[in-house]
């Protein structure tokens, strides 16, 4: 008898399987068949595979959100060189951010993070005046959803928003001193934002006196943070190594930084231990 | 443990009878549990895995055992050996070894032998033949899932 793909357990073909597939071939996956399209979802990206060699993000590029790789693997070995490259996310079109600057020079601000399963979602700041709300985008539901309580609890305190960086209402720069915070409570019940590492980021603000909207990434395994500036983007690890690579355009997707980008921070990204909790609170000895 | 218990017997779904060094077979956590729980004798049986299998499963096993003065196998080259015993394995063997490693839980065979398959299958045509996989997506769903997945890298 012949044992087929479709004689194994799903969650062997999903976790085992399918999570190995690099990411390069998850278009393929995805349109196989129904049921791969949906095993696939759990997990955005081949998670084995991109744990281990490959780094995927999300950024945006002239004002439209982008997917990004690049290969982190040999990161130290100063001879090798990280080509990253990106893809426009076109299934995000219909976020095109063309209000991207207000009348009062105020943006939009996108923050980026996955889960364990590395389900990347996006929060979204609608900055619109004096009033900020926010949204957060889901790549494996495809769809945004607003985070109602988080406006009014931030805006009747007058405070910052307190997202992992800090923000200037002058003129969009960032820096990314903000990841020695403590964990960062978006919203109480929903997300938070947890610290991942510890960098100095002296090299960073000595070497480029003019960092603009950049983004920046965070691989909590490496332990490296990656900051793209225009046209070259900028590897930091915790021993203070400073590393600049070229940024390679793929495709379509052109004149990176060429507009002003929106300001974009991929960090890691945990459900509230609310919503992790409710699993657990099954009876076990049932 | 005594020299007398080093060996133990493993029997397949057809009744193919296999004698192994403990220390081989222990890499299966299934096989631990029962001789940790004392329930079988010297011999188990093993039900959900076929007699060609388990003797594949059993090499492997063999050359993955930490046996007494033979731990000269360099890394490299127990990566090489993984790397031919998978090669050559046809779909449908490949699969059994997945279920096989799944049930007699080991772990590392498991996720060789699920590389395997994943390294196999690059293209949509690929996933479709070898696999033996029907496409079940309507044209429009499929130019849909294409579109949504424009932001995944091609080589």
């Amino acid at each position: 008898m012949t044992t087929r793909m479709c004689d194994l357990p799903h969650d062997l073909v999903g976790e085992k399987i399918l999570a190995k597939v690099p990411t390069t071939s998850l278009r393929a996956v995805r349109s196989t068949c129904k049921l791969w399209n949906d095993l696939s979802k759990d997990m955005i990206v081949g998670k084995a595979t991109s744990m281990q060699h490959e780094f995927l993000g999300f950024m945006t590029l002239c004002n439209k959100v982008c997917s990004l790789r690049f290969n982190l693997q040999g990161i130290h070995n100063h001879d090798h060189f990280v080509d990253p490259s990106v893809n426009k996310v076109a299934l995000l079109d219909q976020v095109e951010i063309s209000s991207l600057f207000h009348c009062d020079g105020l943006s939009d601000v996108y923050a980026l993070g996955y889960d364990n399963n590395r389900n990347h979602k996006i929060l979204r700041l609608l900055i619109l005046g004096r009033v900020i709300e926010f949204e957060i985008y889901d790549f494996s539901s495809s769809s945004w959803r607003v985070l109602d309580d988080l406006t009014s609890l931030q805006i009747r305190s007058g405070q910052r928003l307190s997202l992992p960086y800090n923000y200037s209402y002058a003129y969009k720069s960032v820096t990314i001193s903000c990841v020695r915070e403590e964990q960062l409570a978006i919203e109480p019940n929903a997300v938070s934002w947890r610290k991942s590492l510890n960098l100095d980021t002296s090299p960073l603000t000595q070497s480029l006196c003019r960092i603009v909207g950049e983004s920046f990434f965070i691989d909590e395994k490496k332990k490296v943070v990656v900051v793209f500036n225009e046209g070259v983007s900028y590897i930091f690890g915790e021993d203070g190594y400073l590393k600049p690579m070229k940024t390679q355009e793929s495709g379509a997707v052109l004149n990176i930084f060429h507009s002003i980008p929106v300001v974009i921070v991929s960090f890691f990204y945990l459900p509230s231990l609310v919503q992790i909790k409710k699993p657990c609170t099954k009876e076990r000895d049932a | 443990m005594s020299k007398s218990e080093k060996k133990i017997v493993l029997k397949s779904l057809d009744n193919e009878a296999f004698e192994v060094e403990k220390a081989v077979a222990l890499q299966s956590q299934t096989i631990w549990v029962m001789c940790e729980d004392k329930c079988v004798g010297n011999e188990i049986p093993l039900e959900n895995v076929t007699g060609q299998i388990l003797a594949k499963v059993i090499d492997y096993c063999k050359k993955h055992a930490v046996v007494d003065g033979d731990g000269d196998e360099s890394s490299e080259e127990l990566k090489n050996w993984d790397t031919e015993f998978t090669k050559n394995m046809d779909q449908s063997t490949l699969f059994n070894m997945i279920l096989a490693a799944n049930y007699l839980n080991i772990k590392s065979l498991l996720n060789l032998t699920c590389q395997a398959v994943a390294d196999k299958t690059k293209t949509i045509d690929e996933f479709h033949t070898f696999l033996n996989i029907e496409n079940n997506f309507t044209p429009e769903e499929e130019a849909q899932i294409c579109q949504e997945n424009l932001w995944a890298f091609d080589d």
